[in-house]
């Protein structure tokens, strides 16, 4: 697992930000519009298979971000109650 | 002979065309009024109260399981009167709960069978989807949050940010005060320098101070 650091992304970026977060496990963005969260919902939630289960988890830190997202099959992320703190665990990898 | 010929006097042409431009400003603005929340925040009961107290009808179905709504509701032509103040028309949509991720085991717990459960599971994907797209074409927000839960919920947030970013004036429903636990002083915490309004969407406590809320952001 890797995590790919990605600061004022283009909108053109946001297929390319899921695909990384799918092969590396954890993404995490930068100054990030409240329209870029709301089109990468959308994306992941379209892109959802038929049970509606997806494969990736997005988690907005607060109203302007950072945004974390990360591949369920390779991370687990813990986050403290008072959300200071984030654990992300391996799951599978290097 | 005389022949009495009666001539039916015709407005002057200023006079017709100044009663048209009047007229054109005279007419009610019309407004699309989207109605946004997380999921079980009491978005249908208050678009049913809004529906009853000027349609007299109800619009949606309410149930304790997530994602009851999972499509756009609209109501169109409401005629929202404030007494002293004047009139506005409304087009009212509710939307679908807002979440960041759906899982069909979420129903499983609500008794829902496996092959249910997936259904629902996948139209509420499709759900957000349309709630998320609905905010192109609102013009005046409710966010409706349940004041017996915690509002600092990273959906709240986006939801907020959203509306912000996009200038779409909102007002905030710190809804379910009925409840014993409920803490509407909590949402007004949560969202400093923000319009909260609380209410009952159930039991109708506060629903007018809401009513004149939204027709003073909407004018």
């Amino acid at each position: 697992m890797r995590v790919s650091l990605f600061y004022q992304i283009r909108d053109d970026d946001l297929e390319r930000v899921l695909s990384r977060a799918r092969s590396d496990g954890f993404v995490l963005l930068s100054k990030i519009t409240p329209p870029q969260v709301a089109k990468l919902m959308e994306i992941m939630l379209q892109e959802a298979s038929v049970d509606g289960l997806m494969d990736l988890e997005l988690e907005s830190l607060g109203p302007e971000g950072p945004v974390i997202i990360w591949s369920k099959k390779l991370a687990r992320v813990n986050k403290s109650k008072r959300r200071r703190e984030i654990m992300i665990s391996l799951l599978k990898g290097e | 002979m005389t022949a009495v010929v009666q001539v039916k006097a015709r407005e002057p042409m200023l006079k017709r065309v100044l009663s048209r431009v009047l007229s054109l400003f005279r007419k009610k603005k019309k407004i699309v009024l989207g109605i946004y929340g997380p999921v079980n925040s009491g978005k249908t009961t208050l678009a049913n109260k809004i529906s009853r107290d000027f349609l007299g009808m109800e619009l949606g179905k309410v149930s304790r399981i997530p994602h009851e709504t999972r499509s756009l509701q609209h109501m169109e032509n409401i005629k929202l009167t404030i007494p002293g103040k004047g009139e506005l028309l409304l087009d009212v949509i509710d939307t679908p709960g807002i979440v960041t991720h759906v899982s069909y085991r979420t129903f499983l717990r609500y008794g829902l069978k496996k092959e249910e459960a997936m259904i629902r599971a996948r139209e509420a994907a499709l759900g957000v989807i349309e709630a998320i797209k609905s905010l192109d074409r609102v013009d005046v927000a409710l966010l409706v949050l349940d004041s017996t839960k915690d509002p600092t919920s990273q959906v709240n947030f986006i939801i907020a940010g959203n509306l912000r970013y996009r200038n779409i004036p909102y007002i905030i429903v710190a809804n379910k005060i009925d409840l014993p636990y409920s803490k509407p002083q909590a949402v007004v915490k949560a969202f400093p320098g923000e319009k909260v309004v609380p209410i009952s969407a159930l039991t109708g406590k506060n629903i007018e101070e809401l009513y004149l809320r939204i027709y003073e952001v909407a004018k």
